[in-house]
């Protein structure tokens, strides 16, 4: 999506982390998460202080823009509390910023800004992993830089070793850590799915998904009018019982004064 | 208020003049004063605009702006001179309430001109039939001058009274200060001590003196005080002063539901000894790391010889934003703590599972299986 001006990384990152959370906890069938998708997008801009109108932002979206509109902020609240309202998303940005300032005070043979866009593809392919659900931005962080370095066939073990950490323990926790997220990061395969398997599971989707979540089906229809109606009925009802308990503390009242 | 309005026959004259006052008589229409000399000049006079002969002493100083409202005031003035029955003169509310209306009817027939006549004779009749009664209430003077006449008399009353203080205070003082002194020259005559300090002496305990005594009569006044004002709005004993008055015009202190208002205010006591709370004491904040420590504020700002130049790979912050309080070290503490934090967390684990060990792992296997039991706990 193209912004003037461009979209933060950070906005990226709170987003895939929203994503992540509220699949953890409802299913996909329940929602749909291309709806899902553009209401974290639209959350995490909110959050990270890169305001967007709704009407700008569905201006990018292809096909029906009212009924997007309409699909976002329905959503808002529901991701909102499917998060836990926990809102604020420490993405492992600012701790690369600080081990690039650490590397060039107190490890200044290498050249960190050569680092960059190798911590860059780094990040991007940890947000596609677990990893962000896992472990500490920072830990995150060391990890990208150190995966930089030896893509650049440089030798970190010395400043993390000595300069950086000098705990033993501390040392040993942190080694682990650094080693899985790069395993797991290894791992994963990468490439984005073809668009023949993205339409396959897009057909299975709609024949399974829970059809009283998804604002185009009858049944969802039906049940909004129902508790339109409900309602109606509900202050209906309660008007009735009103009315009859105020008549009888007035025949009540008459009885009393008459004695 | 008045640059709106002008004199109806002089016009121009109002603005020149705000100082000039509008007369107003009973047709309701205003005069400035100088029209109004003017108009009985001649002998008779007759309003200008509606023609109805005046006289001179039917010019009232118009109160309120709008004439209807004046002469409103006026009518219901008139007509209640005529109209005093009170409340106790009936046997129940109902006829009260139905004297209350037929005299509100008159008022305001009277002032918008429907049935002038017919209202009219409806006053006489009353004049006549009420007439021992309506010379009566002539007599009596109205509720609100007698309320007036009480506060007037009990401000006296506290006047004379600290005036009295005053007096005695004065007296009391001179006495005291001539006993002082005969004190002084007693001292100084018999007894043997040097002179400077007998006289030291002597003021510091005059001055104690006279401090306690300031004290002592500012209460004093306080409780008189206190004493005037609560007598004012109860029913109080004629012992204050004048004896064989008449029982002072008492002034409503409950509404007939027995909710009372009025009276002066009484706080309660300041409740004493709220029992032993431990004293508050400061203990500074303790910033949990997980991980290395990261420099102090102080150590990036003023790098010593051995502390590096962190600040000097961030971007410096312009004089603005000194001036506004922002200086670049915070940003730099702030990457650098964030990069130190937790960096040695490990994720808790719900079993004793291990994460999987790398020589397990097959190229191209989904990671997520083997970790569906990891718990998180931060972010």
């Amino acid at each position: 999506m193209k912004f003037q001006p461009p979209m933060s990384k950070a906005v990226i990152g709170t987003a895939f982390s929203y994503f992540k959370r509220f699949f953890l906890y409802n299913s996909v069938m329940d929602y749909h998460p291309k709806e899902i998708l553009v209401t974290c997008v639209y959350l995490a801009c909110k959050i990270e202080e890169f305001n967007v109108t709704i009407a700008q932002f569905v201006a990018n979206v292809r096909g029906d823009r009212v009924k997007a509109q309409e699909i976002i902020l329905n959503n808002e609240l529901l991701l909102m509390s499917a998060v836990k309202f926990h809102l604020t998303v420490h993405n492992p940005y600012r701790p690369v910023e600080g081990f690039l300032i650490d590397l060039k005070t107190r490890h200044p043979i290498l050249e960190a800004e050569n680092l960059r866009p190798y911590i860059d593809e780094f990040l991007d392919k940890v947000l596609m992993t677990d990893v962000p659900l896992m472990y500490a931005p920072a830990q995150i962080a060391l990890a990208s830089v150190l995966e930089a370095a030896r893509k650049c066939r440089e030798h970190l073990d010395v400043y993390v070793t000595s300069i950086l950490i000098t705990d033993e323990e501390m040392l040993q926790s942190v080694v682990d850590a650094i080693r899985t997220i790069r395993l797991m990061v290894r791992v994963k395969n990468y490439e984005p799915p073809s668009r023949d398997t993205v339409k396959a599971l897009e057909k299975k989707l709609e024949k399974c998904r829970n059809q009283e979540n998804n604002p185009d089906s009858s049944i969802y229809k039906t049940r909004m009018m129902e508790e339109l109606l409900e309602e109606d009925e509900r202050t209906q009802q309660d008007y009735s019982t009103t009315l009859a308990e105020q008549r009888m503390h007035f025949a009540r009242l008459i009885m009393e004064s008459k004695h | 208020m008045d640059d709106n309005l002008a004199c109806p026959r002089c016009k121009t004259t109002k603005y020149r003049n705000p100082s000039l006052k509008l007369m107003v008589n009973t047709c309701g229409h205003a005069l400035c004063d100088n029209c109004v000399e003017l108009l009985f000049v001649k002998g008779s006079g007759a309003c200008p605009e509606c023609n109805i002969p005046l006289r001179r002493s039917g010019f009232r100083i118009q109160l309120f702006e709008d004439p209807v409202v004046e002469k409103e005031v006026d009518i219901r003035r008139r007509v209640l001179r005529d109209f005093t029955k009170q409340e106790s003169d009936f046997p129940n509310l109902r006829e009260y309430n139905d004297y209350l209306e037929q005299l509100e009817t008159i008022i305001f027939n009277l002032v918008n001109n429907i049935d002038i006549i017919e209202t009219n004779k409806q006053i006489e009749q009353y004049k006549k039939e009420n007439k021992d009664q309506i010379t009566k209430s002539r007599a009596r003077k109205p509720t609100e001058i007698l309320l007036l006449e009480a506060i007037i008399e009990e401000e006296n009353r506290r006047s004379e009274f600290r005036q009295r203080e005053s007096l005695t205070s004065a007296k009391e003082e001179k006495l005291r200060k001539q006993k002082n002194h005969e004190a002084l020259i007693d001292d100084l005559m018999f007894l043997e001590s040097d002179a400077k300090s007998i006289v030291e002496s002597h003021k510091q305990a005059h001055q104690t003196e006279t401090a306690a005594a300031e004290t002592k009569s500012a209460t004093a006044y306080q409780s008189s005080h206190l004493v005037g004002n609560s007598n004012l709005t109860s029913n109080f004993p004629s012992s204050s002063g004048a004896s064989g008055a008449p029982a002072p015009f008492q002034q409503a202190t409950t509404f007939t539901s027995g909710i009372g208002f009025g009276g002066s205010a009484t706080f309660l006591p300041v409740p004493k000894g709220l029992g032993e709370v431990p004293l508050f004491v400061y203990k500074p904040l303790v910033l949990l790391i997980g991980g290395p420590d990261p420099p102090t504020l102080e150590e990036l700002k003023y790098p010593s010889s051995s502390s590096s130049t962190f600040l000097q790979h961030i971007r410096a912050a312009s004089e603005g934003e000194i001036a506004g309080g922002y200086h670049h070290s915070i940003a730099c503490r702030r990457a650098l703590q964030d990069a130190f934090m937790d960096i040695a967390m490990q994720p808790k684990l719900l079993k004793n599972r291990q994460l999987f060990k790398e020589t397990e792992l097959d190229e191209g296997e989904m990671v997520l299986g083997k970790e569906g039991d990891v718990e998180m706990d931060t972010s």
